[in-house]
C-alpha cells in the first residue's frame, strides 16, 4: 500500500497508529522551529508532548476537514506546524538563530553545491507565488543582476508579444547590462508597457519592483529569519546556480 | 479560506488559504501535484500573507524525513488523494511486475540448486557429488521424520511445491540465531570462570554422537546445561552437581543448536553445534 493510503486507512482507522508513526515528523518539526529561534531548544521534549496531547484531541477534526486533495504527509504537516506555532506564542520567545549562517567559510565545496541549487530552487520556488507577475520579477531581477534575458523568459504574459517582438525585448534588455539602474528602468518600463498593453511610468516600475524585490528577500530569508539574504546575494545566486547549471 | 486578522504581517486581504489549500499549494511549489485551481494561484499571487506562509511550509518539508511504505494488499473504503492515485497506478504496477520477477527467479535458482525430492521423503544435502551417489546422502528431513528411506525419486509434479516448503523449513533450522551466534566464544570475567571447554564451534554432530562438556566446577556452585533451538527455544535441560565433565549422548533432529552452561547466578559459557542425520555422514 502506498505511503498516503496508508496515511489515510491509519487516519480512519487506528489513529494511534498513525501519532506513532509520525513521531519522527513531529520531532523534526518542532526541532526545526526550535533551531530556528522559536523557543529554548531545552523545552524540545516537552513541546513534543503538548503537539502530541493537541494531536490526540483534534485527530477527530482533522479527520472530518482533510479533503483528500493533497498527500496526508504535507496537510498533516502543516496542521502540525500550526499547532507547534499556537504552542510557541504562548511562550516567550527566545532567539536562537542559526549562527552558522555568518559562519561560512569561503571555499566552495561539493556541499555548498549543494545548498546553491536547493537555494536556487526555493528561489523559483518564490517566484512561483507570484503568479502572472513571476516573469516580470523574475526579468528585473536578472536585468539588475547584469545577466542576459532569453526571448523565452518574455513568454508566459497573456497577451503573447510573438517570437520575434520576444527578440527585440530581450535584446533591449540585454543592451542594459552594465549600465545604470536609472537607465535600465527607463527600459524595462518600455518593455513591461509593451507587454502589459498599458502604460507605466519608470518611477512606478522602480517602486514596483522595489517591493517584490524586497517581498523576494524576505520570502527566502524565511519567517524568523534562517538566512542573511540581501537582493545583491540573490543576484550572487542566480550567477553561481547558472554558472553550475551550465558546467554540469 | 478561512477568515484571520490575527496576523501582523497580513496583506489586505481578508482571507487567507486554509490547512488544506496550503498543503495543495505547498505540492504544487514542491512539483507534486499537478495544476491546482486558479483561485488559489490568483490569491497567492496577490497576498503576502499566503506567499511567506507557503515559503515557510515548503521549506519545513524540505526538511522532513519520509514515513514508511508498508506493502499490504488491504482495501481503503474510502477516496484517496489525487496525487496519490495518480502514483498509485504506476507503483503498483511496478511492484507487481518486480515482485513476480523476483518470485520466478527465486523459484528458479532454488529448483536449479536443489534435486528432486518428493514429500515426505528424505531430503538430500549439498554434499552431493554426483546423481548416482545420491541415495547415499540423504538425510532425514529434521521436522518430518527420523528415518531414512531408500525410495526412489519420483516426478510428480503435486509433490512439487511441497518439497519446497520442507526443504526451506529444512534450510531454515540451520539459519544461525543472530543474539545467540554474538555469545558463543565470548570472553567471561576472569574471578570465577569455570574455564569452560566445550566442542569448536565448527563441529558436526549426528544423533548418537556425544557432546562433551568439561569445566573447573566450584563446590558451591550449581550447573545447568541448556540446549536451545536456532530459534533460541529450550529444547533440554540437563543438570549436573559438582562434576568436572559432562557427556551427553546427542538426540534431537538435524539443527543448528546452542548450548549454554549456567551457574547458580552465572552464564558460564555459550557454544553452538550442527547435527546433521546420520545417514549423511556415511
Amino acid at each position: 500500500m502506498l505511503r498516503n493510503d496508508l496515511d489515510i486507512k491509519f487516519l480512519r482507522e487506528d489513529p494511534e497508529k498513525l501519532l506513532i508513526r509520525y513521531q519522527p515528523i513531529i520531532r523534526m518539526i518542532v526541532k526545526n522551529l526550535a533551531f530556528q529561534g522559536y523557543l529554548p531548544k531545552r523545552d524540545i521534549n516537552d513541546l513534543i508532548q503538548d503537539v502530541n496531547r493537541k494531536l490526540i484531541e483534534r485527530l477527530p477534526r482533522i479527520r472530518d476537514q482533510y479533503n483528500y486533495k493533497s498527500q496526508f504527509r504535507t496537510y498533516f504537516s502543516v496542521i502540525i506546524r500550526n499547532f507547534c506555532l499556537e504552542e510557541f506564542r504562548k511562550v516567550r520567545f527566545v532567539a536562537e538563530p542559526q549562527s552558522e549562517i555568518y559562519e561560512q567559510t569561503a571555499a566552495e565545496t561539493s556541499t555548498d553545491q549543494l545548498v546553491i541549487r536547493q537555494e536556487y530552487e526555493r528561489l523559483h520556488r518564490a517566484l512561483r507565488m507570484f503568479g502572472r507577475e513571476r516573469p516580470a520579477v523574475w526579468i528585473v531581477l536578472r536585468c539588475f543582476a547584469d545577466l542576459p534575458v532569453t526571448p523565452d523568459e518574455f513568454s508566459g504574459y497573456d497577451l503573447d508579444p510573438g517570437a520575434d517582438i520576444r527578440i527585440q525585448l530581450a535584446t533591449q534588455v540585454n543592451d542594459t547590462i552594465q549600465l545604470q539602474k536609472r537607465e535600465k528602468m527607463e527600459v524595462l518600463s518600455a518593455v513591461f508597457n509593451h507587454l502589459d498593453r498599458k502604460p507605466r511610468t519608470a518611477d512606478a516600475l522602480r517602486k514596483w519592483s522595489s517591493s517584490r524585490l524586497d517581498e523576494l528577500v524576505i520570502l527566502m530569508n524565511g519567517k524568523p529569519p534562517r538566512s542573511a539574504y540581501t537582493v545583491e546575494i540573490l543576484y550572487i545566486l542566480i550567477e553561481k546556480a547558472e554558472f553550475l547549471e551550465n558546467n554540469d | 479560506m478561512k477568515e484571520t486578522d490575527k496576523y501582523q504581517n497580513s496583506s489586505n486581504n481578508s482571507e487567507h488559504l486554509d490547512d488544506n489549500e496550503l498543503a495543495q499549494y505547498a505540492e504544487y511549489l514542491r512539483h507534486e501535484a499537478g495544476q491546482i485551481p486558479g483561485k488559489l494561484i490568483d490569491h497567492v499571487a496577490s497576498c503576502g500573507y499566503c506567499r511567506a506562509e507557503l515559503m515557510a511550509i515548503t521549506d519545513l518539508l524540505d526538511t522532513l524525513p519520509d514515513v514508511a511504505e508498508e506493502p499490504t494488499n488491504s482495501v481503503v473504503g474510502y477516496p484517496l488523494s489525487v496525487a496519490g492515485r495518480q502514483r498509485s497506478a504506476k507503483l503498483i504496477w511496478l511492484r507487481t511486475t518486480a515482485a513476480i520477477a523476483a518470485i520466478f527467479f527465486l523459484a528458479w535458482i532454488v529448483q536449479r540448486l536443489l534435486p528432486d525430492r518428493p514429500m515426505n521423503e528424505p531430503v538430500a544435502t549439498n554434499t552431493v557429488k554426483d546423481s548416482t551417489s545420491i541415495k547415499d546422502t540423504l538425510i532425514t528431513n529434521p521436522l518430518t521424520t527420523n528415518s531414512l528411506t531408500e525410495n526412489s525419486r519420483t516426478d510428480n509434479p503435486s509433490t512439487k511445491g511441497a518439497k519446497l516448503a520442507d526443504t526451506v523449513r529444512y534450510a531454515a533450522a540451520y539459519i544461525p540465531n543472530p543474539a545467540y551466534e554474538n555469545l558463543v566464544g565470548a570472553k567471561y570475567r576472569s574471578g570465577s570462570d569455570p574455564k569452560v571447554v566445550g566442542p569448536n564451534p565448527g563441529k558436526v554432530f549426528a544423533p548418537g554422537d556425544t557432546l562433551k562438556i568439561s569445566w573447573v566446577p566450584d563446590p558451591e556452585d550449581e550447573y545447568l546445561l541448556v540446549i536451545l533451538d536456532n530459534k533460541a527455544n529450550p529444547v533440554k535441560e540437563i543438570k549436573t552437581g559438582a562434576e568436572a565433565l559432562l557427556a551427553w549422548k546427542i538426540d534431537l533432529k538435524p539443527g543448528l543448536y546452542y548450548w549454554k552452561l549456567l551457574g547458580k547466578e552465572e552464564m558460564w559459557k555459550v557454544g553452538k553445534m550442527k547435527i546433521i542425520g546420520s545417514a549423511a555422514r556415511r
